[in-house]
């Protein structure tokens, strides 16, 4: 089960710049095109046109092949994937073939064969296959997790949210899952469920800004005058560990405030004490001064409006 | 590498022969018969030139140092990596037709 | 180092070199005889749907434990009933269970079989060797190392010579018996392959923590402390450093 537990984090700005810089790097010939490769691997990044045609370079060339030893196996399956993604299932099929021979009876390898009936959408057949790997491995977490999608690819969103409601009674400690649920609930527009998805999140990665400013954002949806105060405290808290640098988490604190003033309206409570929503609003005016002065004018007109500026 | 790779093997010889001054030192003071009671002063000043030549160059080679503060800006989380486990194929790559050229040589 | 010891060379001949290669045969030798001796095919047992849920249940109640003050008190409320709720709680281990996974610990006959057996495979050849090397080769120098030692070594290089006035950088047969039983791990690992290396120093740790983990305590266990802690919840908080936060940044 080691195995199939790939450790999950959050893209620092750094790593993320990075990637950036190499994949251009790398597209314009200048090298690198490994490092590019192995750290989009690292972030599971999702790249999969770049990622096709430098993988595919560095493996149509039999020098860069040998130096990765190895390595190369990894490398036929991210290319195999990123094909896939690509809907070039020629070439993921070739590659399924090089890691088959190489790797005969290999659960891994049986597993990218399942995903490539999916790439097909042939459903039946990857049912079949994932259905297989199951029955050797009934803890096999990836191939549950492909059944979910499979559903989800099928539009089936009902279905998808049973499977993954089932699969998290069993391995309640795995977050993706916890993620996929809440986008899935947030898409249904089933907000109270996707908001306790999105607490659990934060319960196991309170560093992360993200789950905070999606609880918030669902919260706000939700409204209501006791969400609206919680959804401003976790846009604030986004906030903070942005270091303010995040434009949805100001706009949310200024659409609270303005949504909470409008709730309590005549009952004026201590509400008003914090300059919070302020700042934030002056934080907004500079950053579009900064990045697009042009449509600077309209955001001072919609905080006027709102009664912050 | 380069300078910080020389300062290093500069400083392990200069360990090295630290160590044996020392050695050379002690058999001195067994032929005369004298107590050892602490290695000489140039064997001083030696182990520490080379012990901050050392550590100057295990600092500077391997890498450079990565920031861990929470805070820093480079540190920031700004995206979370894209769910692969959950990935579908229903997107805009089925529309858009990719090189036909890109083929794996086997 | 006013006088030198002289070492025969029919000492390396005939102790140095036949010690190192019955050494490193016999290591070879419990390797395959080990490799015979595994149960075939308990390689990697499926784990019972029970443990499986019971860890991850122990993950999600700790993050629930370390970062309760970052959900609402509402939420974090639920969650502890949930958790912690008399019988139906998801921590609850039932009396009778606990027991039952204590006795199943040592009842379990292929489990005692498959220790015993790897014991076995340790502990018999090394005494076997250990007696030999004793009677063949006890109380003399077989080697020098080539460069002087401090007196703590004395122990680790002169096993079974009791005198102190040899110079340290001298091995008796038995202390290179030691080393080498120690030391030959990496030939192992060049010989056998990375993970075959038959590696006695972890093989000894792992008798010492293997029988540890027993779910049903950490269930226990992380709900006691599950049931003591104080939900503060830190958002308020973070509305000033927010705004702190702010006022640096419209400052630059």
């Amino acid at each position: 089960m080691a195995a199939t537990t790939a450790i999950s984090t959050a893209t620092a700005a750094a790593e993320e710049a990075r990637l950036l810089r190499l994949e251009e790097q790398a597209e314009h010939g200048g090298g690198g095109a490994w490092e590019y490769l192995s750290l989009a691997r690292r972030l599971r990044a999702r790249r999969p046109a770049p990622v096709l045609r430098l993988g595919l370079s560095l493996l149509n060339d039999a020098s860069a092949r040998s130096r990765l030893a190895s390595e190369q196996w990894t490398l036929y399956e991210q290319v195999a994937v990123a094909a896939m993604d690509c809907q070039r299932v020629d070439v993921a099929k070739d590659c399924i073939g090089v890691l088959s021979k190489q790797f005969p009876g290999s659960t891994r390898v049986g597993r990218l064969e399942a995903l490539l009936f999916e790439a097909k959408g042939d459903w039946a057949e990857a049912e079949r296959a994932y259905a297989l790997i199951l029955e050797n491995n009934p803890f096999d977490q990836i191939a549950h997790k492909r059944k979910i999608a499979i559903a989800k690819a099928q539009g089936d969103m009902s279905v998808a949210v049973d499977y993954l409601n089932k699969y998290l009674e069993l391995f309640m400690a795995d977050h993706d899952a916890w993620r996929e649920l809440a986008e899935i609930y947030v898409s249904l527009q089933m907000y109270k469920q996707a908001a306790f998805c999105y607490e659990e999140l934060i319960l196991a990665q309170p560093t992360i800004p993200l789950y905070h400013l999606a609880y918030a954002e669902v919260l706000y949806t939700l409204g209501g005058l006791e969400n609206l105060q919680t959804a401003k405290k976790y846009y604030a808290s986004t906030i903070q560990l942005t270091g303010g640098k995040n434009t949805r988490a100001l706009f949310g604190v200024c659409l609270c405030s303005a949504a909470i003033s409008q709730l309590t309206k005549g009952r004026n409570k201590e509400e008003d004490s914090s300059e919070l929503q302020s700042l934030a609003a002056e934080a907004l005016l500079k950053d579009y001064k900064q990045r697009s002065p042009s449509k600077e004018a309209l955001i001072a007109g919609m905080l006027k409006n709102m009664k912050l500026s | 590498m380069g300078i910080g790779y020389v300062v290093g093997v500069l400083g392990g010889a200069l360990l090295a022969h630290a160590a044996y001054a020392t050695i050379q030192y002690r058999a001195v003071l067994k032929i005369t018969e004298e107590e050892f009671s602490r290695p000489p002063v140039d064997v001083m000043m030696q182990l520490l030139l080379g012990l901050a030549l050392c550590m100057w160059a295990g600092v500077s080679v391997p890498a450079k140092f990565v920031s861990v503060l929470p805070h820093s800006e480079e540190n920031r989380i700004v995206s979370l990596p894209a769910n692969m486990d959950f990935m579908i194929f229903n997107h805009r790559g089925r529309a858009l037709p990719s090189d036909a050229d890109l083929k794996l040589k086997i | 180092m006013a006088e030198e010891l002289v070492l025969d060379t029919a000492i390396r001949d005939w102790v140095l070199v036949p010690l190192s290669v019955v050494m490193v045969l016999i290591g070879v030798l419990r390797y395959f005889v080990s490799k015979l001796m595994r149960s075939p095919p308990s390689s990697s047992p499926s784990p019972d749907p029970k443990t499986v849920k019971e860890g991850q249940v122990v993950i999600r109640a700790r993050s629930l434990r370390t970062s309760s003050q970052f959900i609402p008190a509402k939420a974090f409320k639920a969650r502890k009933l949930y958790y912690t709720n008399g019988e139906s709680g998801l921590l609850h281990v039932p009396k009778e269970d606990a027991q039952k996974a204590q006795a199943a610990m040592f009842s379990d006959p292929n489990m005692a079989m498959d220790m015993m057996k790897k014991n076995l495979s340790m502990i018999v050849p090394q005494t076997l060797t250990f007696a030999w090397v004793n009677f063949f080769f006890s109380g003399f120098v077989a080697a020098k190392i080539p460069f002087p030692l401090t007196q703590r070594f004395r122990g680790m290089l002169q096993n079974g010579i009791d005198l102190s006035t040899v110079d340290v950088s001298y091995v008796s047969s038995r202390s290179w018996y030691f080393l080498n039983l120690f030391g030959l791990r990496g030939l192992f690992s060049l010989i056998l392959g990375e993970e075959n290396a038959t590696d006695d120093a972890q093989k000894m740790m792992q008798m010492g923590g293997g029988m540890g983990f027993n779910p049903a305590m950490s269930l226990g266990a992380e709900k006691d402390s599950l049931d003591i802690i104080q939900h503060d919840w830190a958002l308020p908080k973070m509305e000033h450093h927010a705004e702190e936060v702010l006022r640096k940044l419209l400052k630059k």
